[in-house]
């Protein structure tokens, strides 16, 4: 039996009763209107690529993309009927816009170019065309991956396959490598060509014994692959656990998983990587696993991006709010759902699905204690009592000295805690608050670096003319009082050669009178 | 043998506290650090309405000259109780003027039809943030703006705006 890998802190949680129908792709017909939503910022104005009543085909790109954003891409054919700003549902102050598409159901795609031989082409390239086709990565955090593989060239040895899931009871991931297993090793390669890679290691939870076996029969002949079995316990998905509990090494504060050599991709983007080199598919549709508390309804579904999430939940027939509580994410990490016209985004993993009862106890928040519950249980060794009182006292340093940016609320602390006490909450408040200071620090030092520089600017400015000034002064006071001199002279001479000049003249003319008068 | 042994120490720690006082004597410290720590709480935005031309002359003149320290207009309150909490000074009820509670960061704008090229916002912008040779269009460089409103005063066209962020 090989080596089971583990890590500090953690809840184990109850196993349920696994059915076969869990691990089909169920599909979802196509809805007349799409809703996508894209982020807006203040300086990339002319961001935008379509205009309102304009065709557009399945898979054309919408908007143009950036430093920091990738291109989005329509997900059918069809009209394009309003273009308009719209906040969240979860920030007000963020400003979206929304885009509607009404569907043709034609399914017009545009021409998509396919690659057989991708060693032909340059990493430089291959980066470029994952770049424009739209590929995000699909754990939750929509950071760019070709950015992500940009970073990497040259800096890293192992490359890192996520297969577990952070939260118990979803089983997207599993279902997708049931199905889908030869084109995700075809994305292993075409990752490992990029970046050149020596190691790939697979990452999977001990519970899943079938894929381990189908997968221990199909890599006996490669050298590169290697497989890691990891404990079932709650939070695992996390990319700072995961290398932690592989390699005993910890990830330094406010720094990356490249800077120390490894590099990390969920099972699904990997996926969506082949789809995109090879295939020439931009990212239109993701998995998606629903999950029912009395789990009658529990299934994984292959849907569009854009469906609003109104229209699939009609077509499972279920009630709207009033009969139902509806969260998006997992069991631990859940957020109520307010506004149903909001459609399926590229980095949601799941929905939940709860009856709504009346009785509903309310939960008394009572004081801390000091049990010292939560600090066993927390998988990257924080301290979240004493985080809890630093934020409740609005203690800003003293917070950020025991590393609260580090905390990647996974809720365990709050389930575990005795006496009730929402700690996230406060966490995620106090998060927010540190953000802003650390702004407020930058703009302070630069206004202040600009002030200093002027100043010297201006010091230096007087120091040249007041040199300059004394220079040209005392220059021109001697040469003045020369110029003066000498004009004088010049002057008193040329007057006094005139008089001369005038004087013989006369002389001379008196001279020859006196001669005439002698001569007569 | 253990009288040795605290005679030895004790005759060693008194040469090194020797040494120690004599370095402190003969390099004293500058008194710059504590102008440095009452720079960083003020809110840099530059604004002169202090009567100094910065926030960095402020602050000496607090520590060098006895100023007061209820000058800043855009702290407000909360800048005076962490002034008095740095500096170990009681605060008076005199001194809180309540007016101004919070401190919001604006910018400012030019409109670029109406302007003339008179270039003379340029000389008293406290960052430089204004580029603009004269006879030619002015801008502001909006990441350098600390909104201190000072250019607005010397504009003889009007044609300068706050814009909120």
């Amino acid at each position: 039996m090989k080596k089971k890998y583990n890590f500090s802190g953690g809840v184990k949680c109850l196993p349920i009763n696994q059915d076969t129908n869990k691990y089909i792709i169920n599909y979802v017909p196509y809805p007349t209107k799409f809703f996508i939503y894209v982020k807006y910022n203040t300086l990339k104005k002319n961001m935008l690529r379509v205009k309102i009543n304009q065709k557009v085909l399945c898979g054309e790109p919408l908007t143009f993309g950036d430093s920091s954003s990738v291109p989005i891409h329509s997900p059918t054919s069809g009209l394009i009927e309003n273009v308009e700003f719209y906040s969240k549902h979860v920030d007000l102050n963020q400003e979206n816009i929304k885009i509607t598409i009404i569907s043709d159901h034609l399914e017009q795609w545009i021409r998509l170019k396919k690659i057989n031989n991708y060693k032909l082409y340059s990493p430089k390239s291959l980066i470029k065309i994952i770049y424009q086709l739209g590929i995000v990565g699909l754990g939750g955090a929509q950071f760019s991956s070709a950015k992500k593989l940009i970073l990497s060239i040259n800096k890293v040895h192992t490359l890192i396959i996520n297969a577990v899931e952070s939260d118990p009871y979803i089983t997207a991931d599993y279902s997708l490598m049931h199905n889908y297993f030869n084109e995700i090793f075809i994305g292993c390669e075409i990752i490992s060509w990029i970046s050149k890679v020596e190691k790939i290691l697979i990452v999977i939870q001990e519970d899943k014994i079938e894929l381990i076996s189908k997968i221990q029969l199909l890599i006996e002949n490669k050298k590169l692959f290697k497989i890691c079995i990891l404990k079932k316990k709650y939070p695992g998905g996390s990319s700072k656990i995961i290398i932690k509990s592989l390699t005993g090494k910890e990830i330094p504060n406010g720094k990356h998983a490249i800077d120390i050599g490894y590099l990390i991709f969920n099972i699904s983007t990997v996926y969506a990587i082949k789809r995109a080199v090879i295939n020439g598919e931009p990212l239109i549709h993701r998995i998606i696993s629903l999950y029912d508390y009395q789990n009658n309804l529990s299934k994984n579904f292959l849907i569009r991006i854009g469906t609003p999430i109104n229209f699939f939940l009609n077509y499972l027939k279920i009630d709207n709010n009033l009969n139902y509580k509806i969260y998006l994410g997992g069991m631990f990490m859940k957020d109520l759902l307010t506004n149903l016209n909001y459609s399926i985004s590229k980095d949601m993993n799941s929905i939940l699905i709860k009856k709504y009862k009346k009785k509903n106890k309310k939960l008394i928040n009572y004081s801390c204690i000091n049990c010292g519950y939560c600090v066993q249980v927390c998988p990257i060794n924080l301290l979240p009592q004493k985080l809890y009182l630093y934020s409740k006292n609005n203690n800003h340093k003293d917070a950020k000295k025991s590393y609260i940016m580090d905390c990647i609320e996974c809720r365990i602390c709050e389930k575990v805690c005795p006496s009730n006490i929402n700690l996230v909450k406060y966490f995620k408040n106090e998060k927010k608050q540190q953000n802003k200071i650390k702004i407020e620090i930058n703009q302070k030092k630069i206004f202040f670096d600009l002030f200093q520089l002027r100043e010297k600017r201006i010091l230096s400015q007087k120091e040249n003319i007041y040199k300059n000034k004394n220079y040209f002064n005392h220059l021109s006071l001697i040469e003045s009082n020369i110029l003066e001199k000498l004009s004088t002279k010049k002057l008193i001479s040329n007057k006094e050669i005139e008089k001369n000049i005038r004087k013989e003249i006369l002389r001379s003319s008196i001279k020859r009178v006196k001669l005439k008068n002698k001569i007569l | 043998m253990f009288i040795i042994i605290i005679l030895v120490f004790s005759i060693l720690s008194f040469l090194l506290g020797l040494i120690l006082s004599y370095t402190d004597y003969i390099f004293p410290v500058k008194t710059e650090a504590l102008v440095n720590k009452v720079n960083d709480i003020l809110p840099q935005s530059q604004c002169a309405q202090c009567g100094y031309s910065g926030c960095y002359p402020y602050a000496k003149a607090i520590i060098n000259k006895n100023e007061k320290i209820n000058k800043c207009v855009p702290g407000g309150d909360d800048l005076l109780i962490k002034m008095s909490k740095l500096l170990n000074l009681d605060k008076n009820s005199k001194d809180v003027n309540n007016h101004n509670a919070s401190f919001v960061y604006t910018k400012v704008k030019i409109d670029e039809i109406n302007c003339v090229g008179c270039s003379k916002c340029v000389l008293f912008c406290p960052v430089d943030a204004i580029i603009g040779a004269p006879n030619f269009v002015h801008t502001v460089i909006q990441n350098s703006c600390t909104g201190c409103n000072i250019c607005i005063l010397h504009c003889p066209t009007n044609c300068i705006k706050i814009v909120e962020e």
